[in-house]
């Protein structure tokens, strides 16, 4: 190597040079962008998994709609004499049926009658009413020898007691009542059990900033008008109780206003008149939701109200961009989670319309990010947010006003309110502590399974 | 850890960059997809090498990427490989600043300055840079004689502005 070259070598080969600053945050944005790819779809498999899951539980776990042949029995040898007055019980609560009977005539009853137990048992005050142990036991003849004894059985769900009055070795009556200990009220079998429903909502969508960490342009941003779809499944517990759970399609986000976009053909570099580069792509932006970072290279963005954007070298300068075409202003931000909601509604009227009181939480899997330029007569995609979480958690509360057009089929309105509870960004310093929220009407169909 | 990495970094691969670059854009737009690159690929260097040699290589290849992507059709003639530098022109390399060098560089042709940086800065050979950018040896070579002329009559003629501007105000 000349000694030339061997110079200029040594000149350059640990020379170095301050790049700009704006260089660091472009760099970051691109890493947050990577990451959230990479991990997105394995964290869609987990939400669908957990769906799943949360589904065969509830199949398998919660107890089923029927009673499982739960019944008070009376019965006695068929040999006794049977008076010939005997009455059948009836199917109303017990105090009405028993109050008006000689309890020695019903223990001495020669039919075995069965009845399944929410015919005889609406509560269990009322059975030990009348079959208190003391009671049992003072009716009891002298010299018989009286067995009574308390069963229960709470590994299977029910619970009881029996008498047993053993007359001779031959002469035995019995009393053997059995309820479902969990709920000593017979269900509905109508309401009880599973429904499929299908929803569509319109809402209003911004975002709540905390005081501690204000965004600077907060008046620059607004609400956007936005759309949730989706499907749930829903699961009466009992008449008044419902628990419901699926997948949707939830879209959010803001419009970022006093943003121009000039048209700049692609590739062909803005110069000031000094002959120095005024701004090159990519150009970048910082907002409550997010960075953004403009792909497309055919706009120039110019920031007409303060200096969000990021440009490489040089800020708006009108003389200069002024040269090109001002072809729209505005952008939308819209973040389109993959929602995975549980909810618990309570009926509070329960008549021909019924009207519920709801609340639950939701995982939010970011799914679709895009930031679109707002033009008189078109809507284009520029570019996405930077720094936007892919998990999020969210708290929902409303309104259900539900409405029967079938046995089988109700409509619903519920006016919802839904507010993200973790902030919706990785980073506090790309996004700040920002928390989305949305004002929804769904208007939904559910059909009883 | 990443913010390190960059403040330690930046500086030397965004000179490297600009070296191989026209314009501050383009320059920029390697020095970020390099070091997105470096991030997404740090797993894979084994600590065995120079860590900054592998981070030069990657900046290196994204700026003959960009090179490629672009590559205009030049006219290259070839010519005579020129003598070795009189005196004259060694004290005037002397005279002036690494940036101002940096700059006359930027000012080559394309293809002269990827020749002209690979060869004397990045030490490879001619034929390598043959096959690196699908040229012939010989036009390697010629390419990189007619980027050394280049900057000679440059740097020359930045040292007598230099000169002539402080005779002019007096100093000497």
């Amino acid at each position: 190597m000349e000694r030339f070259e061997k110079n200029i070598q040594e000149k350059l080969r640990d020379f170095q040079v301050q790049p700009p600053e704006e260089i660091w945050g472009a760099i970051e944005n691109r890493l947050v962008q990577n990451q959230g790819k990479k991990f997105l779809w394995l964290r869609i498999a987990a939400a669908i998994l957990l769906l799943v899951i949360s589904i065969t539980s509830l199949v398998l776990y919660l107890p089923s709609g029927r009673i499982a042949e739960p019944v008070a029995e009376i019965y006695v040898p068929e040999n006794e004499q049977v008076p010939a007055d005997s009455e059948p019980l009836t199917a109303e609560p017990g105090a009405d049926i028993l109050a008006e009977k000689d309890k020695t005539e019903t223990l001495a009853a020669t039919t075995r009658e069965t009845y399944p137990a929410e015919t005889l048992i609406t509560d269990i005050d009322v059975l030990s009413d009348y079959y208190s142990i003391p009671d049992l036991l003072a009716m009891m003849p002298k010299g018989y020898e009286n067995q009574l004894a308390s069963q229960s059985a709470p590994d299977h769900g029910y619970a009881g007691f029996s008498l047993r009055i053993e007359e001779s070795p031959d002469v035995t009556y019995e009393i053997a009542t059995e309820f479902l200990a969990m709920d000593l009220k017979a269900p509905d079998s109508r309401q009880r059990g599973f429904a499929l429903a299908a929803y569509l909502a319109p809402q209003q969508s911004f975002r709540y900033q905390r005081n501690t960490a204000p965004f600077p342009y907060e008046a620059l941003e607004s609400e956007i008008y936005s759309f949730a779809a989706g499907l749930k499944f829903h699961y009466n517990i009992n008449s008044r109780w419902e628990v419901e759970s699926g997948i949707g399609y939830n879209l959010i986000g803001q419009a970022v206003n006093g943003i121009a976009a000039f048209s700049h053909p692609s590739m062909i570099p803005l110069y000031s008149s000094k002959g120095e580069l005024i701004s090159s792509h990519p150009q970048s932006m910082s907002t409550s939701m997010g960075g953004i970072n403009f792909k497309d290279q055919s706009f120039y963005f110019a920031d007409i109200s303060s200096s969000r954007i990021f440009a490489l070298k040089g800020s708006y300068d009108e003389s200069n961009v002024n040269l090109l075409n001002k072809t729209a202003s505005g952008l939308i931000q819209h973040f389109g989670y993959i929602e995975v909601p549980i909810v618990f509604s309570y009926k509070i009227i329960d008549r021909m319309f019924s009207m519920s009181v709801k609340s639950g939480i939701a995982a939010n899997f970011l799914y679709t990010n895009n930031v679109y330029l707002q033009g008189s007569a078109y809507t284009r995609s520029i570019g996405e947010s930077a720094g936007i979480s892919p998990l999020s958690w969210s708290g929902t509360g409303g309104l259900s006003f539900s409405y029967p057009v079938s046995d089988r089929v109700n409509v619903a309105l519920e006016p919802t309110f839904t507010m993200f509870l973790t902030p919706m960004g990785q980073f506090r310093t790309l996004t700040r502590e920002t928390y989305p929220y949305n004002y929804s009407l769904f208007m939904g169909i559910k059909y009883k399974l | 850890m990443q913010s390190e990495l960059y403040k330690m970094f930046a500086p030397k691969m965004y000179s490297l960059c600009l070296r191989y670059s026209a314009n501050i854009h383009d320059a920029q737009d390697i020095l970020q997809e390099g070091f997105v690159k470096v991030y997404d690929n740090l797993e894979k260097f084994k600590w065995k090498g120079s860590f900054e040699g592998w981070m030069k290589r990657i900046f290196v290849n994204l700026a003959l990427d960009k090179y490629r992507s672009k590559i205009s059709l030049l006219s290259i003639d070839d010519v005579a490989e020129n003598q070795e530098p009189s005196d004259n022109e060694l004290n005037a390399l002397d005279a002036i600043s690494e940036k101002e060098i940096l700059e006359l560089i930027r000012q080559l042709p394309d293809q002269y300055r990827m020749v002209f940086n690979l060869y004397v800065i990045e030490g490879y050979s001619h034929k390598e840079l043959g096959e690196m950018l699908n040229i012939r040896e010989s036009t390697s070579r010629s390419n990189l004689a007619r980027a050394k002329m280049i900057l000679k009559e440059k740097i020359q003629f930045h040292s007598q502005k230099i000169d002539k501007a402080i005779c002019e105000n007096g100093k000497i």
